[in-house]
């Protein structure tokens, strides 16, 4: 069930010789894969868009020295996406006090993000795992495809994935249940409320 | 479950609002009119950091470790001088000890005697700046008794054993030494055995000297 690459070599020669065109392309290709990943790590849409423009500014500089074909490029844009997502969890984690410091407020629910119970059982997965998870089941990529991404081997990518799922089924029950227990609340409240 | 974690998952991919792609066109194509400065890639950048951090937290400690036993021309030795700088922040004595440290290793290893009278005058003089602490003089007077035991010369007459020396170095024709080596020599004798009684055929006294040149 390999995901096929749709950026062929013709493509690929074109971001090496630095063609807006090219890059207009590709930004049409990966924008919503990388924008969901980047999301899917930082829970936060300004910031995972400011990290996909980050990736294609950094290959806007590199595109000189890209090699290998589309497959390759496609990694090298999730690892600079990637990347730059960790560098802001570290920074959000060094600098807590900031208010855009939402990582760690898993059982939060954010009206603006969908599935806010899924997205704080995420939150609670380490970068590793929380990475693997949205890249298989957001994104849709092939083991192949991570293990090229996170610069590992299949073997390893197939034994996290099963720990992150089972870490994900426990965490989205806990966050679940919080949810379920703070709409309880809220009803009794209301409730007590409507009755004075 | 696992489907239904995958299906509550693919809920969550995104799509680019077409302000913010506008945005991030016109931010590549400025960048591809004047691109900036190329930076490696992350994570090649930080592939030698940690390798090099660890290396230096072993390295540094072992290799002044290693250095404490260390004499002038020895390997380690600036390794020594340099942690002994360091050192001597908090520990003013430190350069004094050391430099005693080395007079007792060299008439240890039966230095040569020039190489003794070095390290003496080095020791004297750092324990005479440092105003080191009474142990650090009754260690030198130690070694002098060493010296006179060791070499049979006494620590005074030191200097002028060297200047002559020198000066039947000097003197010497380079056939006399491949003659007789061991005529030659300033070192102690390395006797296996007890040390003592100090053989006298290396090192004379200057009395001898005199005696030679009447």
């Amino acid at each position: 069930m390999s995901r096929p690459s749709i950026v062929d070599d013709d493509l690929v020669n074109g971001i090496r010789a630095r063609s807006d065109e090219a890059f207009a392309a590709l930004y049409r290709i990966l924008v919503s894969d990388l924008l969901s990943f980047a999301n899917g790590m930082l829970r936060d849409r300004g910031a995972a868009e400011d990290a996909v423009q980050q990736a294609f500014l950094e290959l806007a500089r590199a595109a000189h020295t890209i090699k290998g074909d589309g497959r390759s490029l496609r990694a090298w844009m999730y690892r600079s996406v990637r990347f730059t997502c960790l560098d802001e969890v570290r920074r959000r984690k060094r600098r807590p006090e900031e208010p855009t410091d939402r990582l760690p407020d898993t059982g939060r629910e954010d009206p603006g993000l969908p599935d806010p119970a899924m997205q704080g059982a995420l939150a609670r997965l380490s970068d590793r795992h929380r990475a693997i998870v949205v890249l298989r089941h957001v994104i849709g990529c092939s083991v192949d495809e991570i293990a090229e991404i996170l610069d590992t081997n299949r073997t390893a990518v197939y034994a996290a994935s099963a720990r992150a799922e089972r870490r994900l089924a426990k965490e989205l029950t806990d966050v679940e249940s919080a949810f379920n227990a703070a709409s309880q609340q809220v009803k009794n409240q209301d409730t007590t409320g409507g009755t004075r | 479950m696992k489907a239904t974690l995958h299906k509550r998952l693919s809920g969550l991919r995104v799509d680019v609002p077409t302000e913010v792609a506008a945005r991030h066109a016109a931010e590549i194509s400025a960048e591809l009119m004047h691109p900036g400065p190329v930076t490696p890639p992350r994570r090649l950048r930080r592939r030698w950091v940690l390798p090099v951090v660890v290396a230096a937290a072993l390295l540094i400690p072992a290799a002044a470790f290693a250095a404490e036993s260390t004499t002038p021309g020895d390997l380690l030795y600036p390794v020594k001088r340099t942690t002994e700088w360091v050192r001597s922040i908090v520990d003013s004595t430190i350069n004094a000890e050391h430099r005693v440290d080395e007079l007792e290793i060299v008439i240890e290893r039966r230095a040569p005697i020039n190489v003794v009278s070095d390290r003496l005058a080095d020791a004297e003089q750092s324990v005479e700046q440092s105003d080191g602490p009474r142990r650090l003089a009754d260690r030198i007077d130690d070694a002098r008794d060493q010296i006179e035991r060791h070499y049979g010369v006494h620590p005074r007459d030191i200097d002028s054993v060297n200047q002559d020396r020198s000066s039947q170095d000097r003197n010497r024709e380079p056939s006399d030494t491949a003659a007789n080596p061991s005529s030659t020599t300033t070192e102690p004798p390395h006797d296996e055995g007890p040390r003592d009684p100090p053989t006298m055929t290396t090192t004379e006294p200057p009395r001898e000297r005199g005696d030679r040149d009447n």
